[in-house]
């Protein structure tokens, strides 16, 4: 268990190393975020088929690019994992794809062929209303080792601190 | 240490297993919080050991039509089981497919540990391939996740199907940092019906075994040199 945890507070620790950089950048939204597709961790080299860094927040209005470094993966959002009134995407196998987050809210998204596999992810839109659809998201029912996935993703995301309440 | 020996010893028990006979292997991942079981063989052996309709597999003329992969794979493992019941103790337990993937057989993927068996049922490079392949020269691999641990019980499989022909099983069992190997045959005409122990459970079996072995070795070397001394 404490393996575990450190694991998960290394993982943080990485994501946010990660996403400290490109925040002035994304700032004013006109830089986008980037967000790898991976066939392995680039640390932890016992986890394969990520997105990396796996969780995120950005500002409303802020885009985000969903790079496909290696092959086989795309960025589709989860049926019931987006607030109501943001857009779904589906983006196409082996290519790029930018998706621009208006909504606060909390985004869960995966690999279309390996959600599975376990390859899923979140993203944090800040702003008012940002977890209304907190329990929504974390309701819906995922499957094979997504569920593992996203228990650890939740951990990770509370760790962060990014299921408080935005401060704005 | 004598643990760690006993934990690592691998065992096998081979019952001559005909040529012709279809194998698979089997790679068991027992967590503390959930189990996953993975399967790999000749693509055409595993629909026929699982007596599931290959027609399942997107294809076109005759080839695999990997398009038809993008949307996930998952459904194609869950038919494979779909009559195989599964249970760990004695409940009945749901495997959720996680993957199925083919590679072609000229290009076989290690398949003995579970990052072995990740790697194999998640890579697919096949969508930006242009080299076509007939289902007959792929292996395949298929991984299920349970949601519910048996680090200390019997995961059960019990097939529907009589086998039309001898199988070879091949089983990596992990879990709890023990290691087990073992290979067992069916023979064609018979209904593979698979128990595999917890691997801890067979360490601590062995463990004990070697323990005992041990202490009736000290204990005849002791006699034998009280009775030097004795004798004397």
């Amino acid at each position: 268990m404490s393996r575990l945890h450190s694991r998960r507070t290394f993982l943080a620790g990485t994501a946010a190393a990660t996403l400290l950089p490109a925040l002035p950048l994304a700032a004013d939204g006109h830089e986008p975020v980037t967000i790898e597709m991976l066939n392995r961790h680039p640390t932890d080299r016992s986890l394969r088929n990520v997105f990396y860094p796996r969780v995120v927040s950005v500002p409303a209005g802020q885009k985000v690019l969903f790079k496909a470094t290696d092959r086989g993966h795309n960025s589709a959002s989860i049926d019931g994992m987006i607030p109501e009134g943001a857009e779904e995407w589906s983006g196409r196998i082996n290519e790029d794809l930018e998706v621009t987050f208006d909504v606060p809210g909390i985004y869960g998204y995966k690999c279309t062929p390996h959600v599975g596999t376990g390859m899923v992810a979140l993203i944090v839109v800040e702003g008012e209303g940002k977890l209304d659809n907190l329990e929504a998201a974390q309701d819906v029912r995922q499957r094979g080792r997504a569920k593992k996935t996203f228990e650890e993703i939740w951990e990770e995301a509370a760790e962060m601190g990014l299921l408080e309440p935005s401060s704005a | 240490m004598l643990k760690i020996a006993a934990a690592l010893a691998v065992q096998f028990v081979i019952l001559s297993a005909p040529a012709g006979a279809d194998q698979v292997s089997v790679v068991v991942s027992r967590a503390a919080t959930h189990t996953e079981i993975y399967m790999s063989a000749n693509a055409e052996a595993l629909f026929r050991v699982f007596d599931t309709d290959t027609r399942i597999i997107p294809s076109q003329d005759g080839f695999i039509d990997y398009a038809g992969f993008a949307a996930g794979t998952w459904g194609i493992g869950d038919a494979l089981l779909s009559d195989t019941l599964m249970t760990i103790g004695t409940a009945p337990v749901q495997p959720e497919a996680m993957s199925f993937m083919l590679h072609p057989s000229t290009d076989v993927l290690p398949f003995l540990t579970p990052l072995d068996a990740m790697i194999a049922i998640g890579v697919c490079n096949a969508l930006s391939s242009d080299v076509l392949y007939k289902l007959s020269e792929m292996t395949g691999y298929v991984g299920y996740y349970i949601d519910q641990a048996s680090q200390d019980e019997a995961l059960n499989l019990k097939l529907s199907a009589v086998l039309d022909r001898g199988l070879t099983l091949h089983v990596a069992d992990h879990g709890a940092g023990h290691h087990t190997e073992s290979e067992l045959y069916f023979a064609a005409g018979s209904v593979v019906n698979l128990a595999l122990d917890a691997p801890m459970a067979k360490a601590d079996f062995g463990y004990i075994a070697v323990s005992i072995a041990w202490s009736i070795l000290a204990g005849l070397q002791l006699s034998g040199l009280l009775y030097l001394l004795t004798s004397r």
